[in-house]
């Protein structure tokens, strides 16, 4: 019988799995992980109030392992990661670069803290590094960008670097020059830059492989105040 | 026909036998700390490895560990305290190849630097947070200027770590005033006697910046926690600083702050020296040696620490916890 109550129900239950249909599209995800000294907290509030990513869900990750394994059990449509990442994940694209006073590329820094470990011997020494990549890729990535070392050490952040090379828990640290400079006022014990990597591009906003151009046009729309949030100055198309 | 086919079903079992994983397993205490260490080490190596958790209890004897050993066959040992790095050593002493030349990876012991000192087959990660990493990162968001630092110690069992942490202080321009507790003895009762002469008055001294308490149920004991460490820290209104998170607990009142282990972390700085063992079978462990902890949980009692006359920078305490 078609009573009004039952016409109510009816049309709530519609509008219920339309509703719920709508909340499952809509929630795009977007994680995110990139070493750097602005705290996580920071970064997530700086994109989650970015009105290009409005329904997005975002995720910033503190530590590459748990990033990684995130990654294993469902894949997101959107990262932010750096740039060597997608060498290795071929189910990405770059589709956006983040670049710093004019420049979308630097150079990692090598540092020693005895004199004894100087660029000649960086194939005897063992190297410490914070953890981008994952195992394999980190070693693949510093023997081609930085050369050959005895033994890598990955650390999880970078706080841990200069204890590592201090405490003699290794022989060099491989760090981003502002990363090194925030740790020099924490640590003031004296180090000496032995060498420094090839051109390595900054983060870049990566899409999966497969989505359209109006989404990928959206994620442009980051606002300067995000990318600041983010410890960048400007976002530009990866062409 | 039939022996054909069996044949080529043998060949491929063996051969999936040749390729299956390698085996590592872990020995270790059951409660929380040890349970968060085993879990993380697992997750870093568990898609390249076979991994085997075993607990032992304070009953367990070696032969539980060495009949667990010699089933499992592991290729590599995770050793999760001292009772596991005791068994795996006199194992290492059996007369076979593989019990002479199984590896391990020891972590969450004490004293282990001293106690894989010349091991071949053990390396490690030692448990202490050293005290470089305590009091850098203490220094960091504190204003006041800390240039001299106080610790009382026992020669004979941290000589070595008092020479180290010094040599290692002075490079951040750090002096440590290094007290040897066993001054008229090595007994407990010896002990307290120094302690009870001397902690007071050094804590007092003008130059005094910073006390560094070294966790030794020795140097702290039920006879003198109260009444000479906490009695000294209250009464100077000095800083002190430990690796034990209850120390700086605001309902303790002792320390100003502690720089405990990260057990996550710590998980993760162990699979990558399993990883170096597993990357290369000739490698010796006493190559990879006992290293330093590295990653630390920081603590901090804001109760009394602003009643001691310091002043913090609250930009530069993103990463440090206020204890409650």
């Amino acid at each position: 019988m078609n009573t009004p109550i039952n016409k109510r129900l009816k049309w709530g239950i519609l509008l219920f799995s339309l509703l719920s249909i709508i909340g499952v599209q809509a929630a795009e995800k977007m994680q995110v992980y990139t070493t750097s000294t602005i705290p996580v907290k920071e970064r997530e509030k700086a994109l989650k109030s970015d009105s290009s990513l409005q329904g997005t869900e975002v995720t910033v990750f503190g530590k590459f392992s748990e990033f990684a394994s995130s990654l294993k059990s469902s894949k997101p449509k959107y990262l932010i990661v750096p740039s060597a990442f997608v060498e290795y994940n071929k189910d990405y694209k770059a589709v956006y670069q983040f670049a710093k006073g004019g420049q979308t590329h630097f150079k990692f820094i090598v540092l020693s803290a005895k004199d004894e470990w100087k660029k000649d011997n960086q194939a005897k020494g063992s190297v410490g590094i914070v953890d981008e990549l994952g195992r394999k890729q980190t070693s693949s990535f510093i023997k081609a960008q930085v050369g050959k070392f005895k033994r890598v050490k990955r650390v999880t952040k970078t706080d841990d670097l200069m204890p590592l090379l201090v405490l003699e828990n290794a022989n060099y640290i491989i760090i981003r020059p502002e990363n090194y400079e925030i740790l020099k006022a924490k640590f003031t014990a004296k180090t000496n830059q032995v060498g420094e990597s090839k051109s390595i591009g900054h983060p870049v906003i990566c899409v999966l492989n497969g989505t359209s151009d109006a989404e990928i046009e959206k994620l442009g729309k980051m606002s300067p105040a995000t990318i600041k949030g983010l410890g960048f100055d400007e976002l530009r198309k990866v062409q | 026909m039939i022996q054909k086919y069996t044949l080529v079903l043998f060949m491929l079992l063996a051969l999936q036998l040749s390729v299956s994983a390698e085996k590592i397993l872990i020995f270790r205490q059951a409660s929380a700390n040890f349970e968060e260490v085993a879990k993380s080490v697992s997750g870093e190596i568990g898609e390249d490895f076979d991994v085997v958790d075993h607990v032992l209890t304070k009953e367990s004897k070696y032969k539980e560990f060495a009949d667990k050993v010699r089933k499992e066959k592991p290729s590599l040992l995770v050793l999760l305290d001292n009772q596991a790095v005791d068994f795996a050593k006199k194992f290492n002493q059996e007369k076979d190849e593989y019990a002479k030349n199984l590896r391990g990876v020891a972590a969450m012991g004490l004293n282990l630097r001293k106690e894989l000192e010349e091991n071949p087959n053990i390396c490690g990660i030692e448990y202490e947070v050293p005290a470089y990493t305590m009091i850098t990162q203490f220094r960091y968001f504190v204003t006041d200027d800390i240039k001299n630092v106080l610790v009382f110690y026992r020669e004979s069992q941290h000589g070595e770590m008092i020479k180290v942490a010094t040599e290692q202080l002075a490079k951040e321009g750090i002096n440590i005033k290094a007290m040897n507790a066993e001054e008229y003895g090595t007994t407990n009762k010896e002990v307290n006697f120094y302690l009870q002469r001397n902690v007071l008055r050094e804590v007092y001294k003008k130059d005094t910046d910073l006390v560094w308490v070294i966790s030794d149920s020795v140097l702290l004991n039920s006879n003198n926690f109260a009444e000479v460490w906490v009695s000294a820290a209250r009464r100077n209104k000095k800083p002190f600083i430990a690796g034990i998170k209850a120390f700086s607990g605001i309902d303790m009142g002792f320390c100003v702050y502690s720089a405990a282990p990260n057990h996550t972390d710590l998980g993760n700085q162990i699979a990558e020296q399993v990883f170096t063992l597993m990357d290369d079978e000739e490698m010796k462990a006493d190559e990879v040696g006992v290293e330093y902890i590295l990653s630390v949980i920081k603590g901090v009692n804001m109760d009394i620490l602003p009643t001691y006359g310091l002043d913090v920078d609250k930009e530069k305490m993103a990463d440090v916890k206020v204890n409650e």
